[in-house]
Formats: C-alpha cells, sequence, structure tokens
C-alpha cells in the first residue's frame, strides 16, 4: 500500500437463500428473520433478508482485498438499508488524506455497499495505518 | 462470543423478542494483533439505552472487550441494535 489516493471496487455474487443459511450457520448470527420465511413474515417483513453483519463482512473483503490486515487499526459502519435477495452488491470507496496518530500515519477509506439500484446499503469507514511494512 | 449457543441472548434477557431487533452500527476497533493459540476473553456491557422517533425507537449500545491471556486489550467492539418500541414488554 503506498498510494495515498486508494480506490477500491469490488462487487459481489447475488444474495440467496443459500448464502443467508450459509452465514447463519459461520457467524453465529441465528437469528430466524433471515433464513426463515415464517419467522420474517411474523416480524412483519415480506421475505427473509441478508444479515447487516454478512454485508459488512463483504465490506471487509473488499477492504483487505486492497490493504493488508495487519494495517487496519479500525471498521465501522451504519446499516442504512435492509439487503434482499437478489441484491447484487458493489462496494467502492477512496482513502482520504493521510494524518498522524498514534506515532504513525494513517489514512481514512470511507466506503458504500449499493445494490444494483444504487441504493446503499452500508455506510463504512476503516482507518489503515501506513507503511506498515505494506 | 460468536462461539455462545445463543450470541443475542442478552436481549431476551432483557426482554426483548430478537425478531424485533434490527442492527443500527457495528465498529471494530484492532488494538493489537490476535495469534495462533492466544486465549481471548470477551467481556460485553450494555453501556447506553436511549430512545429517538417520540419513543418509537430505542437504542441499546453495546461495549465489548476482547483481552487475551495476558489481560493485553486486543480489540474493542460496539454495536447498536434498534428496538421497534412496540416489541417491548413495557410498553
Amino acid at each position: 500500500m503506498t498510494n495515498p489516493s486508494l480506490q477500491i471496487e469490488q462487487s459481489f455474487p447475488p444474495i440467496t437463500r443459500t448464502t443467508l443459511a450459509l452465514y447463519a450457520g459461520a457467524s453465529g448470527d441465528i437469528n430466524p428473520v433471515h433464513i426463515d420465511l415464517d419467522a420474517a413474515r411474523a416480524a412483519g417483513f415480506d421475505d427473509v433478508f441478508a444479515q447487516g453483519m454478512l454485508v459488512m463482512a463483504y465490506m471487509a473483503r473488499a477492504i483487505t482485498g486492497s490493504v493488508p490486515p495487519h494495517c487496519l487499526r479500525s471498521f465501522t459502519s451504519r446499516f442504512a438499508a435492509i439487503t434482499h435477495l437478489g441484491d447484487v452488491l458493489t462496494c467502492s470507496g477512496s482513502g482520504g488524506q493521510l494524518y498522524e496518530e498514534n506515532g504513525e500515519r494513517r489514512v481514512a477509506i470511507d466506503l458504500q455497499m449499493k445494490n444494483q439500484h444504487g441504493e446503499v446499503k452500508l455506510v463504512g469507514r476503516a482507518v489503515c495505518a501506513f507503511g506498515q511494512g505494506s | 462470543m460468536l462461539d455462545a449457543e445463543n450470541p443475542l441472548a442478552f436481549l431476551e434477557e432483557i426482554g426483548v423478542p430478537t425478531e424485533q431487533s434490527l442492527h443500527a452500527d457495528q465498529t471494530f476497533s484492532y488494538r493489537l494483533p490476535i495469534y495462533v493459540g492466544d486465549r481471548l476473553t470477551f467481556n460485553a456491557r450494555v453501556v447506553d439505552i436511549f430512545q429517538r422517533k417520540g419513543g418509537l425507537l430505542t437504542f441499546v449500545i453495546q461495549d465489548v472487550e476482547v483481552l487475551n491471556q495476558d489481560n493485553q486489550l486486543v480489540a474493542e467492539i460496539r454495536r447498536t441494535l434498534v428496538v421497534k418500541q412496540k416489541a417491548l414488554p413495557s410498553a
């Protein structure tokens, strides 16, 4: 990582029921509204929908595709809208100005996860250290 | 923490059905590297509860500190959950 004008862009496969079931088991998020249509309807939703942390995980994958994981200092995200079945997510982000903190140079990368209609699902920020042998 | 049999048990303990809660935001702060063989302890606590939109929405903020076997802080986690007011038993 040597370029402060860091750009991130990555798309992911459409969200399927299988994706949600596998992520429920892998993550331990057992909230049934994500995997059980009956539970989703009982809670007032039309269908099951993606776990927020699944979408955050995709964003993390986009970050670590461009930034070595050991450089990551923090990762925060706000869940802006529900991600539905069939959504095709694309993560885009760009790094800002370098600054000094805790004796190292850092850069904040602002990220957005949008679906195929341009709806923002997740707004995130990752802070990365610069020049950590990367 | 997600190894727990029910990671959202704390919500049920304070009377919130998990189906009525949504994840509002999530933050991870990475303080020190975590290595294979480390034994981690997660200390979670609810640090704030407040209402918005005239009481229709209740926000629950949970902080988690992650310590290794040498009692070093390796990570901090904060998550905010939002609960629809009608789901609360006292509503």
